[in-house]
């Protein structure tokens, strides 16, 4: 990757070289008015002890309480540094003289406590808040009926506990490391020690320091950074704000990659199907969780298709229909004066409109918009002739069928996917659309997850995988992990096979 | 062995089953019935299997040959045959080969659709359509080609069960009397069967790219068998559904048999036939482009990129006059006579002259021994 330096980095790289005294480090950081500086003790002439601290940065009361009145109790002890670390009674205390990690610290939350200005010594303490976190989330983005409704929140210790209180082994193993020039934001690796193969791990761990980016936002930019190919619609790492999903993929043998100020989770290596898979479908029995599987993977097929099947008909293929369809079709589009194509092409924008609309808007209008755009406009559209009724029933149909994507971004790409499928039905009717799935064919068999293949188990077609893919057999059935993932043991557990049946009788 | 290129570019053996069988298959399964039928008619289908039969043969002598080759493929047995720049020439004539087998497999696909679907629309869109599809897939690489021959073999198959519908109206009594043709006629339907069935040559610059190659050996001959049954299930029903007649003046017996589908929300099943040969088609053009780079590649050292739009140049370029059916039957002869030749002719030569030099090498060898 090339590193750009642009003229921020370099003052703050360049301040950062010059600064090897603690006195520098207090000098630079008093610029900043959150920036400071007492003595607890006044009128002593034995000891001067200083605290210093970003003042937004810090739990005051931890301030207050531990620190100070501790040292006032105890003033008569503190000869050194060692004696003033033996009465703070915080957890996180260091006594060191490096001045660039103080700098590094103290823009973390952590107090600087000195003995005699002089001294080059000093100590650290973590006394940092919590301050403008939420504590909790609801998965409303990936709602589920059945099912825990805790989702990860913005801060990595909180989302770290969620994980850690469910996966209760040492072998869940958390690697840390430190992205973005500007934001110093801490990013952990997921992985469980033994059944994560560790080339997966070690290609997470290699993209994730070669990250050279100024302020990490959020983790689906982590995501679009160690992407295998950067240049296609589909999401390649899946991202969830689900503790569920998050412990399944990693009891699977993935990776799981968490960032700081981030609420979203992504895994790695993953899998085209993967995206289709919802939670309930394990909460749910086998039948009902194939059931609605099954339904999902179909509303994406119809989502894709049946909007350029309409226009491929419309334009090129009406012998296709029989007689009894075609007359319908033909009487709800004969005040039409556009195309098939510009009429499927406006509906379907209007649509995308609605549903970004709604996106932008506050909960409570968003409901009005969709009553005022799904009917008012609908019906208005319908009557002025600007497309047919059941133009209109298709599209809505299919944005319905979008919608129950799991994934929000696989279901953003499923969106974009039907318009060049418009386009090819439109320009060579249903050799267009077949020439369109070749050529997505050929595109899914391109990508590539973390080097797994994107498309398998169907390409490079894996056996004894299919028990968890297009279906959910039974967990008497899926006791083993994916192969392709190339786990470190295959076995989750071992089902009790003591059925009440004509063979044990 | 060393006859493998890097491990991380090889396929699994198993897929070597639908990369033949893919390319095997094409447009030509839409006409094959009527092409057949001259000489032997009905009992055209026992000279047909028996096309599929020795062909068997002709993959194990292919086999025999590659396990013969430096680098497992025919550019470099050629090179070790003939020395470098004759060898360069025969696989530049491999190539040529190549060029009309797309081509063919291209161009009778395009009268298909420009009969059946699009009068009007001018064939060199068409014709980019299709090279510009086939370009992107192959330039994914073997392992994107490999993928594209099994959706390609895969998703097709599901018609199969659609013949059920013709076979209901068939009448088995067409077939009768059975063997009530002369060897020579017989021989002139098995001239006819070959061109249906090309595409095995393939292999012979497959080789290198299939893990296991011992075990790839069973999956060539499954493949094999597989492009026999397909046509002969095909053949055995329009056999059945139309009187030698009626075949004789059909051009696309498949799809005439698909015509009597019907459901209530589709009244013209054969349209289904039509872009899913799509499918069919486009697994063998891949393949086929992938040959011609390999081979450009390997003898004139041309990068990979600029050869696959050299060859797809070559294609359009000969594809454009093409206009009148008559052009695609004299393409389709000379494609069944150079696949006969290949085949049958080029293939079992160098056999015997591997042969012949191994055992005068071996007594030579003895002879400086002793």
């Amino acid at each position: 990757m090339k590193r750009h330096n642009g003229p921020v980095m370099d003052s703050v790289n360049s301040s950062n070289n010059a600064r090897t005294t603690i006195a520098e480090v207090f000098q630079y950081a008093s610029k900043s008015s959150d920036f400071h500086q007492f003595s607890p003790i006044e009128d002593d002439d034995s000891v001067g002890i200083r605290i210093s601290y970003y003042q937004s940065l810090v739990d005051g009361l931890k301030i207050n309480r531990y620190l100070v009145s501790e040292i006032q109790k105890n003033i008569e002890h503190i000869k050194n540094l060692q004696d003033i670390k033996s009465i703070i009674p915080l957890d996180e205390v260091k006594v060191t003289h490096e001045a660039a990690e103080a700098e590094k610290k103290l823009i973390k939350g952590y107090a600087v406590i000195q003995l005699n200005e002089a001294e080059q010594e000093f100590i650290l303490v973590n006394v940092k808040t919590e301050q403008g976190h939420r504590l909790s989330n609801e998965t409303e983005n990936e709602f589920s009926v059945v099912g825990p409704k805790i989702g990860f929140v913005e801060n990595i210790d909180i989302n770290i506990h969620l994980l850690r209180q469910q996966i209760a082994v040492p072998e869940l193993v958390l690697e840390e490391i430190t992205v973005g020039t500007l934001s110093n934001t801490k990013v952990i690796i997921a992985y469980l020690d033994g059944v994560t193969n560790p080339r997966h791990v070690q290609t997470v761990r290699q993209r994730l320091k070669a990250i050279d980016f100024d302020v990490i936002f959020d983790s689906s930019i982590l995501d679009q950074i160690i992407s295998d190919n950067s240049n296609t619609p589909f999401p390649l790492f899946l991202s969830t704000e689900r503790v569920d999903r998050v412990i399944y993929a990693i009891i699977s043998g993935q990776v799981a990659v968490f960032s700081d100020n981030s609420p979203y989770v992504i895994t790695g290596p993953s899998t085209f199907l993967d995206f289709f898979i919802s939670p309930e479908d394990y909460y749910l029995p086998w039948i009902l969780g194939t059931f609605f599987r099954i339904i999902r993977l179909m509303s994406v097929v119809f989502s894709i298709f049946a909007t350029p099947l309409y226009v491929a008909a419309l334009t090129y293929h009406f012998e296709v229909l029989p007689e009894v369809l075609l007359e319908p079709l033909i009487i709800s589009r004969q005040h039409v004066p556009f195309p098939p194509v510009i009429e499927a092409i406006f509906l379907e924008i209007t649509i995308e409109l609605l549903r970004e609309a709604g996106a932008r808007l506050p909960t409570k209008i968003g409901q009005t918009l969709g009553i005022v755009g799904g009917i008012v406009i609908g019906q208005a559209t319908v009557h002025a002739a600007l497309t047919s009724n059941i133009l209109l029933i298709i599209v809505a149909l299919s944005a319905l069928a979008s919608f129950t994507t799991p994934i929000f971004k696989m279901a953003n790409t499923i969106r974009l996917l039907r318009f060049p499928f418009i386009l090819l039905a439109a320009l060579w009717g249903g050799l267009g659309i077949f020439v369109g799935f070749i050529v997505l064919l050929g595109h899914l068999l391109r990508l590539k997850s973390l080097g797994t293949p994107y498309l398998v188990p169907i390409f490079p077609f894996r056996t004894g995988n299919l028990a968890d893919s297009f279906i959910r057999a039974s967990y008497q059935y899926v006791t083993n992990r994916s192969k392709f993932l190339k786990p470190g043991s295959t076995k989750r557990y071992h089902p009790k096979e003591d059925k009440e049946d004509l063979n044990n009788e | 062995m060393g006859k493998q290129v890097k491990e991380s570019l090889t396929v699994s053996p198993y897929l070597l089953w639908f990369l033949l069988h893919g390319t095997q298959m094409g447009s030509t399964l839409l006409i094959f019935q009527s092409r057949i039928i001259k000489g032997a008619e009905m009992d055209s289908m026992f000279s047909f299997a028996a096309v599929g039969i020795s062909l068997h043969l002709i993959i194990a002598i292919m086999f025999f040959l590659l396990e013969n080759a430096k680098d497992g493929d025919i550019i470099s047995l050629h090179n070790q045959l003939f020395g470098k720049r004759l060898g360069s020439l025969l696989t530049l004539a491999f190539y040529g080969y190549i060029l009309i087998f797309i081509i063919n497999e291209m161009r009778s696909y395009l009268e298909v659709i420009h009969v059946w679907v699009f009068p009007n629309t001018p064939l060199w869109s068409l014709s980019v359509l299709l090279l510009l599809t086939s370009a992107y897939i192959v330039s994914g690489g073997l392992r994107v080609i490999t993928g594209i021959s099994l959706f390609c073999v895969i998703i097709p198959s599901l018609l199969i069960p659609s013949l059920y519908f013709p076979l209901k109206q068939g009448h088995l009594t067409n077939f009768l009397p059975l063997f009530n043709h002369n060897a020579y006629e017989f021989a002139e339907s098995a001239y006819h069967s070959l061109s249906t069935l090309l595409g095995i040559e393939f292999l012979l610059l497959l080789y290198p790219f299939i893990k296991n190659q011992e075990k790839s050996k069973k999956w060539a001959h499954i493949a094999v068998a597989h492009s026999t049954l397909i046509p002969l299930i095909i053949g055995f029903v329009s056999f059945s559904f139309f009187n030698i007649q009626q075949l004789e003046h059909t051009i696309w017996p498949t799809l005439i048999l698909s015509k009597i589908i019907r459901f209530p929300f589709l009244e013209r099943f054969d349209y289904i036939y039509i872009f899913m040969w799509f499918f069919v088609m486009i697994s063998a053009c891949c393949v086929g482009l992938w040959g011609g780079v390999r081979i450009l590649k390997n003898t004139i050292g041309m990068k990979a990129k600029p050869s696959l739009w050299i060859t797809c140049g070559l294609v359009f370029v000969v594809l454009l006059p093409m206009k009148s059916p008559m052009t695609i039957e004299r393409l389709d002869s000379v494609l069944a006579l150079s696949g006969w030749i290949l085949l049958y002719g080029y293939i079992p030569l160098l056999f015997i002259w591997i042969r012949v030099s191994k055992r005068f090498k071996k007594r030579e060898g003895m002879a400086n021994g002793s």
